[in-house]
């Protein structure tokens, strides 16, 4: 019996050390971290935005990179900073570069100590605008929060501001609206409509801003994720809304859907590219860092499909290096004159309490 | 037979026949069961008994034929509406009841008043030898306990007919004879009608008034149990009841005595044959018939000579194992009479008249 | 072990005794290992969730404990999280009697038939119960989207547009598809071991068809209802992937909520909310099996098709008509959202429409070409084996230890225990688990997951080996014995290989619970390849490519497949040994 015993361990046993051997082919080896210039293997990426975009990183930023040092970068798509922090703060961190979706995002992980410093010796961050970029990371992926709508649901008038989600009568159908207030200008478009004065916004009055959004609740279609926005429109799931520039663009470009956007009164915020503290392979991501800032050529054909710019801002950059069907979607220049950016200070203060009250309130 | 003719129960099926995608179950069978009879359909399993016994009971419809209880034809009346009782080979006893529950069951779908209810489940429960056991649950109960449970549940209503499906089936050899003697008693003192399936012979002629015996979806012979015993009208009935020596031979003709019959070169006169006019038969002597001496006693007639090669004490009985001309067979003697030994030469012979005959091609 | 008595069944000597110690020893020598699993698995995670309900913030912290029962009081007394527990509790009340008034007809009606048909409609319903319930929300959200199907018809009948995606009637169809089969299985199982000879004895003692109905068949089935009914209120309770996916904010569940803490760090109310669905799982249960004597939910392992008997024959009644009815709608329900992926999965389109444009095969090239799936096929596959293959070495252990007990009452602790994982509501495990991984430094690893799967997978296993290993005749065990086998070589050659169809059954039942499943999975991989459903999942959330119906195609067609083919090799069996039989 007791011989059974050991032979069903023994057969329990090797069928595991099975599983870890087949297994270990497809996880990303850890390197032992080599001397400057001299870096190989691959950088896991913590990835928040996923889909074309990643893709389209893929085709151009990453691969300069992999075809001239030889390091490989990995996705690794998940919807919310949140696994990171969880991963982060319980010490175990896979991850050699990390994508904030907002400023506040990466200022928390920096304060709690969870970023490794950008090394200024080798990333070239005097070629950024100033206050793009920080101690811990870089700014990158500049989304604009726009008023967007189906050209061809209102042939004659075409809706300007914030307001006109609230004019059923001139602009009839559903809207749609990001069911996050944050990344969505939610809160933000509600008070605009309701005459608040774009220097005045923060800190964000919710309460006034929720009673506005009462007002057309019943005619809201919530979307939850990018690519979710423009299938709403071209489903005819609603016919106006706010949308993210970039997937406004894609509708427009890529399934040629009639999207017409403004930037007034429109949102704009930045995501933020770090390297987590004890990274495994952070040599490799400094050296990621000032390879992607530097490749001017690359930035541009990644923002002709996606018009977010990496990085955010680059000095020697201007609207009409891009080509010119983009243009209109870039949160750069003078599109942006009459847009706000939103405010990740306070953000970074109020989030938990914001999303909550705007999760009750979504959720009656 | 022992009822007066006006009690309830009289069923008559006749012709009745089922075939399942081609193959026959039940070919045109007819049976007359006497009202308040013990009528007992033996047969080998897959004889087509229990179905007969379903059409009865309206369990399953017959595809040729009809069945009439007490002279109304009931062909096409569904189960519920026949007034049976049926004891099924595993009970079927409802597990979620209780015994007294159980019992209680036909009554409270006639709408019998409580008290009456309660009375007669008492009553059945008494019968049945179940007082005190009333509160159990059937997986609470030996097996024993369950099939009087069953045989009460199918009483308590006063069914004109009880029919009764391998009752014992289930039960250890001991159990059977107990409880088998007391169906009967219960069957007498409730005057119904009982029918009765069964493949165990001995079961058979313990209870039945007649019984008829039922092979390949056909019923070969119906008659008392003496009558089946004594005078089989084929080779299957003859060797399915009990033990038989079969020897065959010529009919020479018919006298008022009974048939007579060519064996080897000996004549001998068997009970008249009637039911064939089959000339090649065998005539079958039961163990117990079979006289064994060296010369042949009167009222006796030869059958063949044989030598002893065999002989075993068997308490109640002196087995006597027998050759005789390429014919293997067997004696049972008085053991405290003379018994022949081994080796030795003998006589076989039989009493006038008493031997049946069948007929050999019995397909 | 203890069949050492069948041996030795004279104590004459010590060695008996000495027999008896190493019996022992041995029980506990495969016992410890899978206690130790199940501790750091099942009892650790859950007990991490009950100390961090009862923390402040929900951090627990073991050097200076402080506990509070905010968390609770929070539950109870904030109106939006009345309102969510409210809506999760009507959605699982709705469900189950939704789902419970089409399996109860679907499972009698399938039960009335003959072996054949039978057969045939219980793959239909087979044949979605083991299809990703991913790739099964996805074909309904296609359906269910304002141009799918549904909204075409809809309109072109001049109906106008309905609305059906992230609405609660969209949740409610989602959950009921979910819950069918298992409820159909659980009651056809029931159905079937009801002896149809207490119906006919119902009628020989005169009762109607509608009094034998309700007075004798319905109370045989009062187990199987219960169990049925409370299997598919816990599953309905706190399953979290149907909600989330069809589901508008307002259709917001527990679940739904308990992960979208867990994401802003709100461990307390969120383990406040997991353990809250621990109790009302484990107080339905004790009323259930206070009511219904036990819990067995048979038949969703394994369920084999029998045939109507002769003497209770198929017949059109009213009833039946309805039931038939029902059973269409049931069948309906299951495969539509099944078969509606092959049409998508051909369209010429860059994104998925219907009816399709055009025909190409060129998507499921891409499925076989690109790491993005090769990836989670790969990753799917190996957790899969490793699962099944831990399942079922867990399974053989511990029906091999319960299989030598003799005191029934530890049978059934020892059952119980083992059972209880599955009952656990999900998301409850999936958080404990990303805890105690996340501590182990486990999440995001191939082992961590398949670990996890393990927890919920084993006990199928094990129920399946179980039941097979009592069945088995011990006699043929002690039998090779007195022929000089050794006890290890019978363990092999003689339990094993007589059980051989369940063992291996028992392997497809745990690789095909871990190939579908999503929750733990979701939580734990942290790494850049997932399994399959959850690659399907993220899909779903961000965006369908047209390589996803492809790939759920592929999917089904594979369950297609082994379905099929389990149901023939059963036949054949089954074929055989009554040929066997009929010999003997
Ligand atoms: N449901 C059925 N389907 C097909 N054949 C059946 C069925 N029930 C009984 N039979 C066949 O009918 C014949 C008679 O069966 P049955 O009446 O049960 O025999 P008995 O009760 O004498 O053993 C048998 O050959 C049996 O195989
Ligand atoms: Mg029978």
């Amino acid at each position: 019996m007791k011989k059974t015993a050991s032979r069903l361990m023994i057969a329990g046993a090797s069928s595991l050390v099975a599983v870890i051997a087949l297994s270990s082919c497809s996880a990303p080896a850890a390197e032992e971290e080599t001397g400057a210039g001299e870096i190989s293997g691959d950088i896991l990426f913590y990835d928040t935005s996923g889909g074309v975009v990643y893709e389209q990183e893929a085709l151009t930023l990453f691969k300069d990179f992999t075809d001239d040092t030889g390091v490989t970068v990995t996705d690794d798509y998940n919807e919310a900073a949140t696994k990171f922090f969880a991963s982060a703060e319980a010490g175990s961190v896979p991850w050699s570069l990390v994508l904030f979706p907002t400023v506040n995002d990466a200022a928390t992980a920096a304060e709690d100590g969870l970023l490794e410093k950008i090394d200024t010796s080798i990333v070239p961050v005097d070629d950024l605008v100033d206050g793009t970029y920080s101690e811990y990371g870089i700014e990158v992926g500049t989304f604009g929060m726009v008023l967007a709508w189906d050209d061809d649901a209102y042939p004659d008038e075409k809706p300007s501001e914030m307001a006109d989600l609230w004019d059923l009568e001139t602009f009839p159908g559903k809207r749609c609206f990001f069911n996050n207030p944050q990344y969505g200008w939610t809160l933000e478009a509600a008070l605009l409509a309701d005459g608040v004065a774009a220097d005045e916004l923060y800190p964000l009055d919710v309460d006034r801003a929720l009673a506005k959004l009462d007002e057309i609740k019943g005619d809201i279609t919530w979307w939850t994720s990018g690519a979710q926005s423009i299938e709403s429109f071209e489903n005819g799931s609603c016919d106006i809304g706010i949308l993210w520039a970039n997937r406004a663009f894609t509708a427009l470009s890529e399934n040629g859907f009639p999207m017409n956007i403004t930037w007034n009164e429109a949102g704009y915020s930045n995501s933020v590219w770090s390297i987590p503290a004890g990274a495994p392979n952070a040599a490799a991501a400094q050296q990621l860092l000032k390879h992607v800032i530097e490749n001017v050529e690359g930035q541009i054909a990644f923002a002709s499909v996606i018009p977010t710019p990496i990085p955010a801002s680059l000095k020697s950059l201007t609207p009409a290096d891009f080509p010119d069907e983009v243009q209109a979607f870039l949160p750069v220049g003078s599109n942006v004159e009459g847009s706000v950016l939103q405010d990740s200070d306070y953000y970074l203060e109020n989030l938990d309490a914001v999303l909550d009250q705007f999760n009750r309130w979504v959720g009656q | 037979m022992t009822a007066a003719p006006t009690s309830r129960g009289r069923v008559v099926a006749s012709g009745v026949g089922l075939d399942y995608d081609g193959s026959t179950a039940l070919d045109d069978a007819s049976i007359e069961v006497h009202a308040g009879e013990f009528f007992t359909l033996l047969g080998p399993s897959g004889s087509g008994k229990t179905t007969l016994l379903r059409i009865i009971a309206g369990l399953l419809d017959p595809q040729r034929g009809r069945v009439a209880i007490d002279d109304v034809d009931v062909t096409h009346t569904p189960t519920q509406k026949r007034d049976i009782g049926f004891v099924f080979q595993n009970y079927a006893l409802f597990p979620h009841l209780t015994v007294a529950e159980n019992v209680e069951f036909g009554l409270k779908i006639r709408k019998v008043r409580s008290d009456a209810r309660a009375a007669r489940v008492a009553e059945i429960l008494e019968l049945t030898a179940l007082g005190g056991l009333g509160d159990r649950y059937p997986a609470q109960l030996s097996g024993g306990q369950q099939q009087r449970v069953a045989l009460g549940r199918a009483l308590a209503q006063r069914p004109r007919v009880l029919l009764l499906d391998e009752p014992l089936g289930a039960l250890d050899r001991a159990l059977r004879e107990d409880l088998g003697a007391e169906i009967r008693r219960i069957q007498q003192e409730a005057q119904t009608t009982a029918i009765y399936v069964t493949h165990d012979q001995d079961e058979a002629f313990i209870l039945s008034d007649r019984m008829g015996v039922m092979r390949d979806g056909r019923i070969q012979q119906i008659g008392t149990p003496e009558e089946l015993y004594r005078a089989p009208n084929d080779l299957f009935v003859a060797t399915f009841l009990g033990k038989t020596n079969l020897f065959p031979g010529e009919v020479v003709e018919t006298t008022s005595a009974g048939t007579v019959v060519r064996i080897g070169d000996s004549l001998v006169t068997a009970r008249p044959h009637a039911t064939s006019d089959a000339t090649s038969v065998y005539c079958s002597v039961r163990p117990e018939q079979l006289v064994v001496s060296d010369t042949v006693p009167t009222g006796h007639h030869k059958l063949i000579s044989a030598v002893v090669t065999d002989s075993r004490f068997l308490g109640q009985r002196q087995t006597v194992r027998l050759a005789a001309e390429g014919i293997q067979c067997s004696a049972d003697l008085d053991p405290y009479g003379p018994v022949p030994a081994v080796g030795e030469r003998i006589t076989l012979s039989v009493r006038i008249g008493e031997s049946a005959l069948v007929p050999r091609e019995t397909a | 072990m203890t069949a050492t008595d069948a041996t030795t069944p004279i104590p004459v000597s010590s060695a008996p005794v000495l027999h008896r110690s190493r019996a022992l020893l041995a029980r506990w020598a495969l016992l410890l290992p899978i206690l130790a699993f199940y501790v750091i698995f099942f009892v650790w995670p859950i007990l991490t969730v009950v100390l961090r309900s009862l923390s402040p913030d929900g951090k627990f912290d073991a050097a200076a404990p402080q506990f509070t029962i905010d968390n609770f009081l929070q539950l109870f007394g904030d109106d939006f999280l009345l309102l969510i527990e409210g809506r999760t509790l009507l959605l699982a009340i709705n469900s189950t009697l939704i789902t419970t008034a089409l399996a109860f007809p679907t499972a009698y009606f399938i039960s009335r038939l003959k072996r054949r048909t039978a057969s045939l409609l219980l793959l239909l319903i087979l044949v979605p119960f083991w299809v990703s319930i991913v790739v099964r929300l996805f074909a309904v959200t296609s359906i269910l989207s304002p141009n799918g199907p549904l909204n075409q018809a809809s309109i072109a009948l001049g109906f106008g547009p309905l609305e059906l995606l992230y609405t609660q009637g969209g949740v409610l169809v989602g959950t009921v598809m979910y819950l069918l089969p298992y409820m159909i299985l659980v009651l056809y199982a029931g159905m079937v071991a009801v002896d149809d000879n207490l119906i006919l004895a119902a009628r020989t003692m005169g009762a109607s068809p509608a009094y034998s109905f309700f007075r004798v068949y319905l109370p045989q089935l009062r187990g199987s209802l219960f169990s049925g009914a409370l299997l598919i209120f816990i599953l309905g309770l706190s399953f979290f992937v149907v909600p989330a996916l069809l589901g508008g904010p307002r259709d917001q569940t527990i679940a739904v909520y308990i992960q979208q803490q867990i994401d802003i760090f709100q461990w307390g109310i969120a383990s406040a909310m997991g353990i809250l669905l621990l109790i009302a799982t484990v107080v339905c249960y004790v009323g259930v099996v206070r009511i219904a004597g036990s819990f067995s939910p048979g038949g969703v392992g394994s369920v084999q098709a029998k045939g109507v008997s002769a003497e209770l024959p198929f017949r059109w009644s009213p009833a039946m008509v309805v039931s038939a009815v029902l059973t269409v709608v049931t069948i309906a329900v299951l495969v539509i959202p099944v078969l509606f992926v092959f049409p998508l999965s051909t369209g010429e389109t860059g994104t998925v429409v219907f009816p399709p444009r055009g025909f190409t095969l060129d998507w499921f090239v891409q499925v076989f070409t690109t790491p993005t799936w090769i990836g989670p096929i790969m990753q799917s596959t190996v957790v899969g084996l490793g699962t099944a293959a831990l399942s079922v070495a867990i399974g053989l252990a511990l029906a091999r230890v319960t299989s030598g007990i003799r005191s029934t009452a530890w049978k059934a602790v020892i059952g119980g225990l083992a059972f209880a994982p599955i009952i656990a509501p999900g998301i409850l495990l999936a958080i404990g688990i990303f805890d105690v991984e996340l501590q182990l430094k486990l999440t995001g690893t191939v082992i961590g997951l398949i670990l996890a799967h393990t927890v919920i997978a084993a006990p199928l296993s094990y129920a399946l080996i179980s039941a097979s290993m009592a069945g088995a005749d011990r006699g043929v065990e002690a039998a090779a014995w007195t022929l000089g086998a050794s006890r290890t070589r019978t363990f092999w050659t003689v339990v094993v290989r007589g059980i051989l169809p369940s063992v291996l059954g028992a392997f497809a039942i745990a690789f095909v619970t871990s190939w579908d499943e999503v929750v733990l999975a979701l939580f734990l991989q942290t790494g850049p390849t997932k399994t399959l459903p959850v690659t399907i999942y993220k899909y779903l959330e961000s965006g369908i490519v047209p390589t996803v119906p492809a790939v759920a195609s592929l999917l089904v067609t594979l369950v297609v497949v082994i379905v099929v083919v389990r149901g023939v090799v059963n036949s054949i069996i089954a074929r055989r040994r009554a040929a066997l039989r009929e010999e003997a």
